[in-house]
C-alpha cells in the first residue's frame, strides 16, 4: 500500500470515514500503513492522496485493504445511519450486500414492553439476519422480501407466534415495498404514520400495511370542520345512532365484496334477514350500499366517524 | 386440574367498542369448550382475556378458583395455538418445541423429556431431527401444537388453528386434535366459526353473537333445542328453514297456517303456543332440511304433505338439496338421493310435524 501510494507524482485528496465495531472512527492518511488505518482514531479525516487518472483503482486497492474492517461494520449501524439520511453510497452499498433479496419493507413492531424478548424471537423466526433496531417502544426491522411471495402472511404468522410464546399482544405495522434503500427514511415515517393511522381508526388490526389505510390517511388529513361537511353530504341522518348489528351488517357486507350470499353465511343469518337490514340502513342513511358507489360512501362516513 | 370460570366479564376497547357483554361460563376441568359465532362476535377477545393478552374491563376470570384478572399472562399456566404460526427455520423439530423452554432457562433434562413425551403424544418421535423445511403441512402444523403441549399448561387456549389447512388436511388434523384431548386430559378453549368443527370436537359449545353468548350446550342439545333462531340456524347445515305462520286453534287442536297448507302442531308445543297466548297471532316455524322427506322414497308415512316446485336441484355426495319456496321464504329439503325430481318439478314433500321448532317472530327466542 505504501508503495502504491508513493508512486503518485500528482496528488488528490479524499475524505474517508468508517465505521469500525458499530462506533464512527475518523482517522488521517497520509502514507501511513492501510492497516494502522483503523487504530488511529486521534485525526479528523482520512486523506488520501494519489492522481486524479488513478483515483478510482486507488480507492478499489483501498477497499481490499480495508476488508478485514468494514466486514465488522455493523449492519444495525448501517441501517441506523440511513432511518437518518446519514448514510452515504459507499454504506449503503454495504447494506444491501447483507440483504438476499433487493426489495425491502421496513416492519415496526410495538404494543409490548417485551421488546428485547421479541427481538430475540424474531431473530430466530427469521431465515436470515436482519438489521434491527429499538426506536423508542418500538423494534424496527429493515427486511428484505420477495415481492412475489406471500410475505405478507409470512409475517402475521411471526407476529402470531411472538403472541403465543412470549404471552405478550404485539402489533405489527410495516411499510410498503421499496427497492432503493436511499428511501429508507421515507419508509420510517410512512410506517410510523401507518401505526398512527391504525392504532387510532383501527385498533383491532394487529397487523398493518399501507394498502389498508390509504383511506385512513386521506380522512385524516381533512380539517374536522371539512371532515364534518363532507360527512354531511355522505349520509343522510346520524350515523351514530344506527344500532351495532346494522354496522357489524354493513362491514361485513364490505368485507365480503358485497356479495348477499357471502355475507349472509358469514354472519350465519338468512339472506332475508340480510336483506332486510340492508334495508334498514338504506332507510336510516339513504345510502343503498348494495351499490358500490353507496358502500363506498357508507364506508368513508363510517371512517369518518372515528375521527 | 382446570377449571375456569367467567363472571360478568365486558370488554370494552379503548375506542369505546364493547366487544364482549356480560359473559358467564364455567368451564369443568377437562372440558373441551368451544366457541362459536360469526366473524366479530368476540371470540378472540375473550379467549385473549382468558390469555392474559387483553385485559378484563370489569368481572372476573377464575382459573381452579383463584383470580387470575392481573396474574401475568406467563404464569396463568396456559398455552396458545394461533391460526397463524411460524415455526423457527433454523432449529430442528426437537429445538423448535424445546425453544421456549429454554427461554425459561428449564433444566435441560425436563427439557429433554417433555419435549420426547410431546413427540410420543403427536407421532413426531422420527421427525425429531428435522427441520421444518423437510417437514410436510400436518408435520408443520403438529409441531407447532408440540410447542404448546411441551408447556404442560392447565389450559390449552387454540384461535381457529386449523383455519388455514386444506379441507382434506383439517380433517385430519380435527381427529388429531380430538385424540389428543384424550389423551392429554387438559381443558381446552377452542375458537373456531366452523360449526362442524364445533359439533365434532366439543364437549360442549358457546354459541355468540355480538359479544353475547346465546347459548352454551352440548351439540346435540343446541341442534335438538336451539334456544332462539339465531343458534337454530347456525348450527346444522343447510341451515334450518324458517317460515312465518299464523296459530290457530280449532276444535281443541292447535295448527298452523303457511301459504295454504296446514300443520297440526305436536302437543308439547301445542301447550307452549297456548301458554304464552299465541293463539291468532303469528310466529316462525323452524324444519331442518333433514326433516323434509320426498314423499315417495320414504320409509315412513307422515300426516304433513308439502307441494313444491323445485327450483334448485343439488347434488351433494350422497344427498340431494331442493331448493323451492313456500309462500316468498326460500327453502331447503335434504333429501334422498334417488329422488326423481329435478329443476321444476312438482314434488310432495312430508314435513315431519315432531321436529319443528317454533320462535316468538319478534325476541326470535324459542317458543317452549
Ligand atoms: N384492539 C381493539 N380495539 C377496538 N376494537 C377491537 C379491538 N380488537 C377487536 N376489536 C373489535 O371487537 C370485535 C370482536 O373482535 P374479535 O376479534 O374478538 O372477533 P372474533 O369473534 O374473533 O371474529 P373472527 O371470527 O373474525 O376472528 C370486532 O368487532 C373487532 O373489530
Ligand atoms: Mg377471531
Amino acid at each position: 500500500m505504501n508503495e502504491l501510494l508513493k508512486s503518485y507524482e500528482q496528488h488528490y485528496q479524499f475524505q474517508l470515514r468508517l465505521t469500525i465495531d458499530g462506533q464512527s472512527v475518523f482517522c488521517g492518511f497520509k502514507e501511513t500503513a492501510a492497516s494502522e488505518l483503523a487504530f488511529d482514531r486521534d485525526e479528523e479525516h482520512v486523506l488520501l492522496e494519489c492522481t486524479q487518472k488513478d483515483a478510482k483503482r486507488t480507492l478499489e486497492s483501498i477497499k481490499i485493504a480495508l476488508m478485514p474492517f468494514l466486514v465488522s461494520v455493523s449492519e444495525n449501524e448501517l441501517f441506523e445511519l440511513a432511518l437518518y439520511s446519514k448514510a452515504d453510497e459507499h454504506e449503503l452499498g454495504l447494506l444491501k450486500n447483507k440483504m438476499a433479496e433487493n426489495q425491502y419493507v421496513l416492519v415496526m413492531m410495538s404494543g409490548t414492553k417485551e421488546l428485547d424478548a421479541v427481538k430475540e424471537i424474531f431473530s430466530q423466526l427469521i431465515e436470515h439476519e436482519l438489521p434491527m433496531i429499538m426506536k423508542q417502544n418500538n423494534l424496527l426491522v429493515l427486511m428484505d422480501i420477495d415481492a412475489k411471495s406471500d410475505w405478507i402472511r409470512k409475517l402475521e404468522a411471526i407476529r402470531s407466534t411472538m403472541e403465543t410464546e412470549l404471552y405478550v399482544s404485539l402489533r405489527m405495522s410495516v411499510s410498503s415495498v421499496f427497492e432503493d434503500l436511499n428511501e429508507i427514511k421515507d419508509r420510517f415515517e410512512e410506517v410510523k404514520q401507518v401505526q398512527q393511522l391504525i392504532e387510532k381508526y383501527d385498533p383491532a388490526c394487529l397487523m398493518a400495511e399501507p394498502s389498508n389505510t390509504w383511506m385512513l390517511e386521506m380522512i385524516d388529513s381533512l380539517s374536522e370542520k371539512k371532515s364534518q361537511k363532507m360527512m354531511d353530504s355522505l349520509v343522510h341522518g346520524d350515523l351514530k345512532l344506527l344500532e351495532d348489528e346494522l354496522i357489524l351488517t354493513a362491514v361485513s357486507f364490505m368485507e365480503n365484496n358485497l356479495s348477499i350470499s357471502a355475507t349472509a353465511r358469514a354472519l350465519y343469518v338468512h339472506r332475508n334477514t340480510l336483506i332486510y337490514r340492508l334495508d334498514k340502513i338504506y332507510q336510516r342513511t339513504g345510502l343503498d350500499i348494495r351499490k358500490f358507489e353507496d358502500a363506498l360512501k357508507l364506508r368513508l362516513a363510517m371512517t369518518m366517524m372515528k375521527k | 386440574m382446570a377449571t375456569i370460570q367467567l363472571k360478568n366479564v365486558f370488554k370494552k376497547y379503548e375506542n369505546g367498542f364493547e366487544a364482549v357483554k356480560d359473559f358467564n361460563l364455567e368451564i369443568a376441568d377437562k372440558e373441551f369448550i368451544i366457541f362459536v359465532g360469526p366473524s366479530g362476535c368476540g371470540k378472540s377477545t375473550t379467549l385473549r382475556m382468558i390469555a392474559g393478552l387483553e385485559d378484563i374491563t370489569s368481572g372476573d376470570l377464575l382459573i381452579d378458583g383463584v383470580r387470575m384478572n392481573d396474574v401475568e399472562p406467563k404464569d396463568r399456566d396456559i398455552a396458545m395455538v394461533f391460526q397463524n404460526y411460524a415455526l423457527y427455520p433454523h432449529m430442528t423439530v426437537a429445538e423448535n418445541m424445546a425453544f421456549a423452554l429454554k427461554l425459561k432457562k428449564t433444566p435441560k433434562e425436563e427439557i429433554k423429556a417433555k419435549v420426547d413425551e410431546a413427540a410420543r403424544i403427536l407421532n413426531l418421535e422420527t421427525l425429531l431431527d428435522r427441520k421444518p423445511a423437510q417437514l410436510s403441512g400436518g408435520q408443520r402444523q403438529r409441531v407447532a401444537m408440540g410447542r404448546a403441549i411441551v408447556r404442560n399448561p392447565k389450559v390449552f387456549l387454540m384461535d381457529e388453528p386449523l383455519s388455514n389447512l386444506d379441507a382434506k388436511l383439517r380433517v385430519q388434523m380435527r381427529t388429531e386434535i380430538s385424540k389428543l384431548h384424550q389423551r392429554l386430559g387438559n381443558t381446552i378453549i377452542y375458537v373456531t366459526h366452523d360449526q362442524t368443527e364445533a359439533m365434532t370436537l366439543g364437549t360442549r359449545i358457546v354459541v355468540m353473537k355480538d359479544g353475547i353468548i346465546q347459548q352454551c350446550d352440548t351439540p346435540k342439545n343446541l341442534y335438538n333445542h336451539p334456544d332462539n333462531m339465531f343458534v337454530a340456524g347456525f348450527i346444522g347445515s343447510p341451515q334450518m328453514n324458517f317460515v312465518e305462520c299464523e296459530v290457530h286453534e280449532t276444535a281443541g287442536e292447535v295448527v298452523l297456517k303457511y301459504s295454504g297448507n296446514t300443520l297440526k302442531v305436536p302437543a308439547d308445543r301445542a301447550a307452549a303456543l297456548k301458554k304464552g297466548g299465541y293463539i291468532n297471532k303469528k310466529v316462525i316455524m323452524g324444519i331442518r332440511p333433514e326433516n323434509i322427506h320426498d314423499k315417495e322414497h320414504s320409509l315412513k308415512e307422515y300426516a304433513d304433505v308439502l307441494k313444491v316446485n323445485v327450483s334448485v336441484y343439488e347434488l351433494v355426495g350422497s344427498e340431494v338439496y331442493l331448493y323451492f319456496e313456500v309462500g316468498g321464504a326460500n327453502m331447503i329439503a335434504r333429501v334422498n338421493p334417488n329422488t326423481s325430481a329435478r329443476v321444476g318439478s312438482d314434488v310432495e314433500l312430508y314435513v315431519d310435524a315432531e321436529a319443528i321448532h317454533l320462535f316468538d317472530r319478534d325476541t326470535e327466542k324459542v317458543i317452549r
